[in-house]
This record gives C-alpha cells, structure tokens and sequence, in this order.
C-alpha cells in the first residue's frame, strides 16, 4: 500500500506544479465570480442563477480538468520514459495504475474544493451559504469527474492523448444523453429496430453522466430529475460511479499488463 | 552460445549460481498497424508502389535466439553496435518489455516478478527522471517504492548521495542538473535498496574522463561487495579494465561470449617501432616494405605486421642514426575483436 500511496503522492505533487492547472481553475473562478454580474440581471432571485452558473462552472472545468489529466499523466511516464524508472521496482503494473489514479483523484478533490469554496463565498456574498442540496449536488459532480477520469485514462491506455481527449468529450456528451438515447430505443420512434437495439446497448454499455448531472435549479425543486435528490439518491449514483470506474481501471490494466513499454 | 571452454587441463571449477540466465531470448517488433500509411508517416520518400503489395506489418527482430548466463559476483559486459539489441536485452530483463520467444530468468525466477525485483537496481539508459524533484525527494520516492525502512532510508539517502558526488546538489531540482549528474542520480537510486544484482545500460555515456573514473571505481566497488554487475556499454577501454566476461551482440544475435582473455587472440597482430631524430633512408624502407609508417612531430611510428621480425628496421635506424624510444609487439584488442565481430555480421 506505501507504494501506492508514494506513486499518489509523487503524481498529486506533478499535477501540483502543473501550470495547465491553475490556469483551468483561474478561468472556473472568474466564471464562478462572473455569475454575481449574471445575477444582478435576473429577472427574479440572482441566487438561483448564481447556483446555476456556479455548479455550471465547477461541473464544466472539473470535466475538463478531468480529461486533461486522464488523458496526459499516464501518457506523460510513458513518453519521458520515467516509467523506465518506475516498472523495475518491486511493485506490479497495477499498483503503478492504483498510484496514478488515486494521485489524480486527490488533484480532482483539490480543484474541486478550490473551486466550490469560491462558490460557496460568492453565495454567502448574497446570504444564502452552504446548504445539504448544493453539498449533495458537489459530491455528485465529483463522482461524475472521476468517472470521466477513469474513462479518459482508459482511452489513453489506446491511443494517443489528443485522440483520447477528445473521445472522453464526445463519451461525456453521449453520456449525459444517455436518458434520451433508453428513451428514442424504448418509444420505437426511429421506425429501425436495429437503431433501437444499438441506442439501447449504448445506454448499457456508455457511462450514464444523466445520473450524476445536477443544476442549481435542483436546489429549488424544479429539477427534471424530479424529488429523487436524496442522500439515497447520491449513493446510488456513486456506487454506479464507483462500479464503473472499476471496470474502466480493470480495463486499463489488462490494456497495460502485457504492454511493451518501448 | 556457450562460453568459450577454457584450457583443456585445466580442472573444472564450481560454477558459481547462474543470477542472470537467457534461454532463446527472442524479440520481434511489430513496425506500424497498417504498414504502407506508417511507412509512409516515417518516410514519404520511402512509399512505392510495390509497398501496396505488403499485408503483412513489418517486422524488426531486435534480438534473435540470445542464450547466456552471468554469474554471482561478477562483472558482465554487454557490448555491441548501436541498434544491436543490448538495450532490448535489458529491457526484458526488467520487465519493461516482454519476449517473443524464450526466456530470462533471474535468481532461478521467470521475470518480471516483484520479489526478484527487490534484488535488482537498475539504471536505464539516458535516464529520465521527475524534473520537478529534489535530489533528496527523489531517492526518498526511489526508497519507497523499494519498501526500504524510514529510519535505513533516513540513513542510507546521505550516504549514497555523498558516494555519487552529489551532497552539493541536495537541494537542487534535478531539471537543473546536467546529463553527467543525472547519470550519478540514476546510479544512486538504482542502490538504494543495496540490491544483489546491478542492471546498468550505458552507465557511462555522458560522463567526462573524471566522471567515467568515479563510476568505473563504484562498480569495481560493488563486486568487492560480492555484488553481480551487468552493464552495456560503447566505451571498450573501460570495458576491458573492468570486466569479469563480456558478451559481444551484434544485429540481435550473441556472437561472442566470455572471458576477456579467451576471447582476445594472444597473438601478436602488429609490432610497433617508435623512432625519433629519424633520416628519410628509414621512411623509404618502410614505404618499400609497404609498412604502414606516420610521422607525427619528430616521431615516426612503423606498424610491423604479424610477427615480423623487427631487427632489419631498428638496424636500418640505428646506423643511419636514428633513436629507438620503443618497440612494442601489440596483440589483439577488445576493440578489434569488437569491429572483427561487427564486421562479419
């Protein structure tokens, strides 16, 4: 495990001293404070628009944060050949991948936190603060963004980082399609079953981001999801995250097991 | 290939165990996914027409039906031309890539296994380490990973950086640290965990005269430590002063291996006569001769092939006044056997 958690530690401590990042979260805080100007143009309460543009912001960088790493950190030890130095210590190619994933996740949580303080002091700017809803809508979009990691990491296991790239972000559009995609197979209105059975294994077999997708109009009960946003709800949704990571990281290692590593 | 036996009468001594031991190590890359677009990526002057007859992926056989064994203790060279297949060798030594056919084993065990990697330090070549890490913070992650004990780390990450000449730069990112210091680091993180059995791929290169001494000294060191050292390399003096038993791979395949002195010919090549304050009578004989003579400065150096008697020329000189500074009979070295080798392929 003390392994692991160095190959975490040194990866946490690259990503720290990564400029790309803090040039991400530069542009997520200024989004987060450009919705108090949105605001003040609402017709009705600002808050619910600042709610919005803020989870709107944090979901929107943290995906691509999230992409960014999964796609170039791997990828990174591969090209510079550090992995030359990693792989001949006495550890397994898993424990190198465990190292590598849990030292992005805890990146992700940095940023994630770095970016939700912000929100949180822009609403208590306007007296409405932290709430159970908005922490539940947080966690949702971190279980989402580690989805998207390992599906990113997976797809770099692949091919090259820019490839990946941009396959994560069509797999994060299609993902949060997927409600729409169960609903086009069900109905029958494509008039081709071959296309209903297609859009159904895709609803199966993509990751469905639909599950995870929160807005700030949750937090006023008009959301499309309906009343479900329970704590319930969350676990369910991370333990779909949790279960799908999984596959994706058993993927990649059985993509990097017996991978010549020239 | 077996070693090359030695002396007949010689009484068979115990081998010591076999630490690294190749069976028909093969390995073949696979050149591109669809051969004629990756050809014509690499090179387009390259892309004919008869290329769209190809179907098959091209293949590169990096290393061919390679067999042989270092033992405990000793100090193994692998030598070869660039592109020859020492650094793939190694490679799969590590686990870093896997044959195509045959096998390797260290200490009896089929590679890579984690337990056997805690006997193994490893230097790869030209290294490339995290940048943005400290001297210190790096053998600390080094360490780590090797499951080497806080307090021995504690202890152990001085010492070692001291032993590489490195106790200046401890402080230092190792972005600012030259290819010569990269090599020492490399050399400091491959011991950390005091392994059993050295990998070392062109510890040498990069290094200047002084540098090329200190690492020469530190794997002389090592076997007196009863360590097994096996390293590649292009720089045959060093070669030649350090090694137990070299193995010579040319194009893939093994073609010559063991002992520096059973496989370097006693026989006398060439005899070198030395002459200063020499009349151009001497140089006319030489050229007569169709030896091959240079003057340089106010020495002239007669190359005297095989074991020709050099009498007639030192009599020549000295009668015509000339001095003698040295006559040396010179026998076959590490270097002529290396291009001998490489040239036969």
């Amino acid at each position: 495990m003390d392994r692991i958690l160095a190959i975490a530690g040194n990866t946490l401590r690259e990503t720290n001293r990564n400029r790309v990042m803090y040039v991400l979260l530069l542009f997520a805080v200024l989004m987060i404070l450009g919705s108090v100007t949105m605001g003040k143009l609402a017709l009705r309460d600002p808050v619910i628009l600042i709610k919005d543009l803020g989870l709107a912001a944090i979901s929107l960088f943290g995906m691509i944060i999230a992409v960014y790493l999964g796609v170039t950190v791997v990828h990174r030890e591969l090209e510079q050949k550090t992995v030359y130095f990693i792989i001949p210590k006495p550890l397994h190619r898993t424990e190198f991948l465990l190292g590598k994933f849990l030292g992005m996740c805890a990146t992700l949580v940095i940023q994630i936190t770095v970016m939700s303080s912000v929100f949180f002091m822009v609403l208590m700017a306007y007296g409405a603060g932290a709430s159970v809803v908005l922490l539940k809508a947080l966690v949702l979009t971190l279980a989402e963004m580690l989805v998207i990691l390992s599906v990113a990491l997976f797809l770099s296991s692949l091919t090259g980082p820019i490839l990946a790239g941009f396959l994560s972000l069509a797999l994060f559009v299609l993902g949060r399609s997927s409600e729409f995609m169960r609903q086009l197979a069900t109905s029958g209105k494509t008039g081709w079953s071959a296309m209903d059975s297609l859009l159904n294994g895709a609803y199966y077999v993509l990751p469905d981001f639909h599950l995870f997708a929160v807005s700030g109009a949750i937090t006023q009960r008009v959301s499309i999801h309906g009343n479900f946003f329970t704590w319930g709800y969350v676990g369910y949704a991370c333990g779909y995250g949790a279960l799908y990571i999984t596959i994706m990281l058993g993927l990649t290692m059985l993509r990097l097991r017996r991978k010549d590593l020239v | 290939m077996a070693d090359k036996k030695s002396k007949p009468e010689a009484k068979p001594e115990a081998k010591p165990e076999a630490v690294i031991r190749a069976t028909g190590l093969c390995k073949t890359f696979v050149v591109g996914f669809i051969p004629v677009a990756k050809l014509a990526r690499r090179d387009a002057r390259e892309v004919r027409p008869e290329l769209d007859q190809k179907v098959l992926p091209r293949q590169v056989e990096a290393v061919r039906q390679l067999s042989f064994e270092v033992r405990a203790g000793e100090i193994f060279g692998l030598l070869g031309p660039n592109g020859s297949g020492k650094t793939t060798t190694i490679k799969m030594m590590m686990g870093l890539i896997f044959p195509t056919a045959g096998k390797i084993e260290l200490f009896g065990e089929t590679v890579p296994n984690v337990a056997v990697k805690r006997r193994v330090g490893y230097l790869p070549e030209n290294p490339t380490f995290y940048d943005y890490l400290r001297a210190d913070e790096f053998l600390e992650l080094s360490a780590r990973l090797c499951g080497v004990d806080k307090k021995i780390r504690r202890a152990r990450i001085p010492r070692l950086l001291e032993r590489v000449g490195l106790t200046e730069a401890l402080n230092r990112p190792l972005r600012k640290f030259s290819k010569g210091m990269l090599q020492r680091i490399g050399l400091a993180q491959a011991l950390i965990h005091d392994p059993d059995l050295v990998v070392l791929d062109e510890p040498l290169s990069g290094l200047d005269p002084l540098g090329r001494k200190d690492v020469r000294d530190l794997i002389s060191e090592l076997r007196s430590q009863g360590k097994t050292v096996i390293f590649s390399s292009h720089i045959l003096s060093d070669v030649e002063m350090i090694c137990d038993r070299v193995g010579i791979v040319v194009r893939g395949e093994l073609r010559d291996i063991g002992k520096l002195d059973e496989l370097l010919s006693a026989r006398v090549t060439e005899t070198e006569v030395v002459l200063e304050e020499t009349p151009a009578s001497v140089m006319d004989m030489a050229r007569e001769k169709g030896w091959s003579a240079l003057q340089k400065g106010d020495r002239l150096r007669i190359r005297l092939p095989g074991e020709t008697d050099p009498g007639e020329i030192l009599r020549k000189a000295l009668d015509d006044g000339a001095r003698v500074v040295s006559v040396v009979p010179l026998t076959e070295s590490l270097e002529d056997l290396f291009v001998r080798e490489a040239r036969k392929a």
